[in-house]
Formats: structure tokens, sequence, C-alpha cells
């Protein structure tokens, strides 16, 4: 943290240097952002919080626990690519089902997906301002992106392992 | 001046004037399905589990809130610098002469480092497609954008999923732009397909 905000100060007082003084536009900007995340950030949270509570853990580990595997990558991968919305519902969904019982490699499969598919903002924007045939190519050459992740992700985490053989 | 950040990704029409104020929308529907989620969850958690769960997991959210909202802070300044420091044109000037695999790398890197949300990302591929980048270096840019963007991960993966998630999944991730250009080469290309 005390990084990010070593970088807020840095890039701030270049912005201030630079002619315009476009640092205010930045301010501006930010706050603009802030504003409008914050409300929808405090109920998702708290409604993240509660629902994963009340979702059987078992279920979750069943499906997409640390044991299932391949099946659990090709399953949260399916999951991710139909969750709709930004970063303020998948990020707490994500905390929800890891606190479930879900695996890493299954959780890293469950946002690539969720982050190359975003049907929203291939609707809203990539079909209006690409067309539909780069979407359509972007999407196809995407298919493996998920689980290709969720599987590297699966030997990233044993490299400890390989190495203290 | 570079559009407002839509982190949240939320449908609004992609227009092409992009500036001038607006207002914040703080409080419209999509706020309201949260708060009503938000509201049915703790109630059913309190029907459920009882009421020293229902208070126990309250008080966690509000320590997680708490741990999270300066990261947040902190995360949108960074973006907002960025996007007013460095000029979408620029970027896609810089970009479109480069062909091939150094193209492709450039884009992904490119992607990686744009802050926001799909109002600042879809309009500098656009930009980026007009200047002359080629189709695999645009998909490379997007998957790059979306997968191993450093604002969402300072902004959301890092707070709410701990340091180490984010690393593991961001090496796993490193390939993914490559991968998606280089699928995309081997697909079919239209006589005048106007992103080719």
């Amino acid at each position: 943290m005390a990084l990010l905000w070593s970088l807020v100060v840095a890039l701030g007082i270049y912005a201030a240097r630079t002619p315009g003084a476009r640092h205010r536009e930045a301010a501006r900007l930010a706050a603009r952002q802030f504003v409008r995340v914050l409300p929808r950030l405090v109920c998702a949270l708290i409604a993240a919080g509660f629902l994963g509570k009340l979702i059987p853990g078992a279920f979750v580990g069943s499906l997409i626990g640390p044991e299932s595997g391949a099946r659990g990558i090709l399953i949260a991968s399916a999951i991710g690519g139909f969750t709709p919305g930004g970063p303020i519902i998948s990020f707490p969904t994500v905390v929800v089902l890891s606190e479930a019982g879900a695996g890493l490699p299954q959780m890293v499969a469950f946002l690539t997906a969720w982050s190359v598919f975003a049907f929203h903002r291939v609707l809203v924007y990539e079909s209006t301002l690409m067309g539909w045939r780069f979407a359509a190519t972007r999407l196809f050459s995407s298919l493996a992106l998920p689980p290709l992740a969720g599987f590297t992700a699966g030997l990233v985490m044993s490299i400890p392992e390989i190495l203290a053989r | 001046m570079p559009g407002v950040a839509d982190e949240d990704g939320r449908p609004s029409p992609p227009s092409g004037r992009d500036d001038g104020p607006r207002s914040p929308r703080a409080f419209d529907r999509s706020f309201w399905i949260f708060f009503l989620l938000a509201i049915v969850s703790a109630a059913a958690c309190w029907a459920v589990k009882g009421e020293a769960v229902f208070r126990q997991t309250l008080f966690g959210d509000l320590r997680l809130l708490a741990e999270i909202l300066p990261r947040i802070v902190a995360a949108l300044c960074v973006a907002a610098l960025v996007q007013v420091l460095i000029p979408r044109k620029a970027v896609a000037e810089a970009l479109g002469d480069e062909a091939g695999l150094r193209g492709v790398a450039l884009a992904a890197g490119a992607g990686a480092l744009t802050p926001g949300g799909p109002m600042t990302s879809f309009p500098l591929v656009s930009a980026l497609h007009n200047a002359g980048s080629g189709r695999g270096a645009l998909i490379a840019y997007l998957t790059s954008w979306s997968t191993l963007g450093f604002q969402r991960i300072l902004s959301w993966e890092i707070p709410l999923m701990g340091i180490e998630f984010a690393a593991i999944r961001f090496a796993a991730s490193l390939p993914l732009p490559f991968v998606a250009a280089a699928i995309s080469a081997l697909l079919p290309k239209p006589a005048r397909d106007p992103a080719s």
C-alpha cells in the first residue's frame, strides 16, 4: 500500500509540473469514479460475506475444490464465462467461493474466463466499436485461455514442491 | 481528454463524446440491485445461521472494507493520473507501425498498462485499428488488458485476494496474449476484414 501511495505522489507531482496542470483533471476523474464505485462496493462486499456463510462449503469443494482437478478447472471456466458485470461482482464472488473451499487453479480459471469473455462488454463495446466479426475471432481465439491459465497456475503452485525435492 | 474509467463494466452506451461533466450516477438501478442483494443475504444469514454468525460476518465485512478502501482510493488516483498523462492518440501512433511478434509484444505491454474499464480500452483499440495495427496485436492488447491489467490487480485483486494469489495468477496469465494472438493468426481472414 505504501508503494501504491508513493506512486500516486510521484505521478501527481509529475502531472502538476506538466503544462496545463493535469493533476486537477486527474483528481476530478478519480473522485468521480470513487463516488460511483463506493456505494456498490459496500453493498457487494456485505452481500458476499453473508452469501459465503450460506453456500454449502461441501458442495463448492466437490465442484471446484483443490481436489476437483481438470474437471473443476473446466467447470470454473464455464461459470466465469457466464458471470456478468464488472470487477465489483466478480471479485467478491471469488472471495465467497474461495472461502467456501474453491481451489486456487479453479479460481484463476474462473477469473480468466470472466475477464476475456465478459459478454456485457462484448455486447456494449466490442461489437459496436469493432464489429461482430472481430469479436467472434477474438472470442474463438480465447476459448482455451481460462483452462490454460488454470493449469499453469497449478504448475506455478507446485514449483516450490518440485524445488524442495 | 480520455474517457472516464468505467471499471465497473456496466453497460453504458459508448458515445464518441466521452468528456464533459457527467453525473456520478452513484445511486442508479444497479446500486439498488446490490443493495437489495445485501439486505436479502443478510436477512437469510440471520434466519438460517442465527444472530451470532450474522454479527460476526457483518464485522468481518466491515473490517475487510476498512482495509481495502485506502487501496482502492490510491488505485483510482493512479489510474486517473496515468489516464491524463498518457494521451491515447500518442500510444496508438507508437503502436500502429509495429508488426509481427514485436507488435504483439508491444500491444500486450500497452494492454497491461491501460488503466480503467472498457470505456478507456475499447476507444484505444479502435484508434489502434485505425492506426494500422494487425488483428493479432489488437487481440493481444485486449487479452492483456483484461487478464494482466495492472489497475485491476492493484485495486481489486491484491486487496481482496492477497498478493500471493495475484502473483500466481499473473504468472499463469503472462503467456495468454501471445497464445490468443497466435490462434487468431490461424483463423481465416475475410477478403476485406476491417480489423485484419
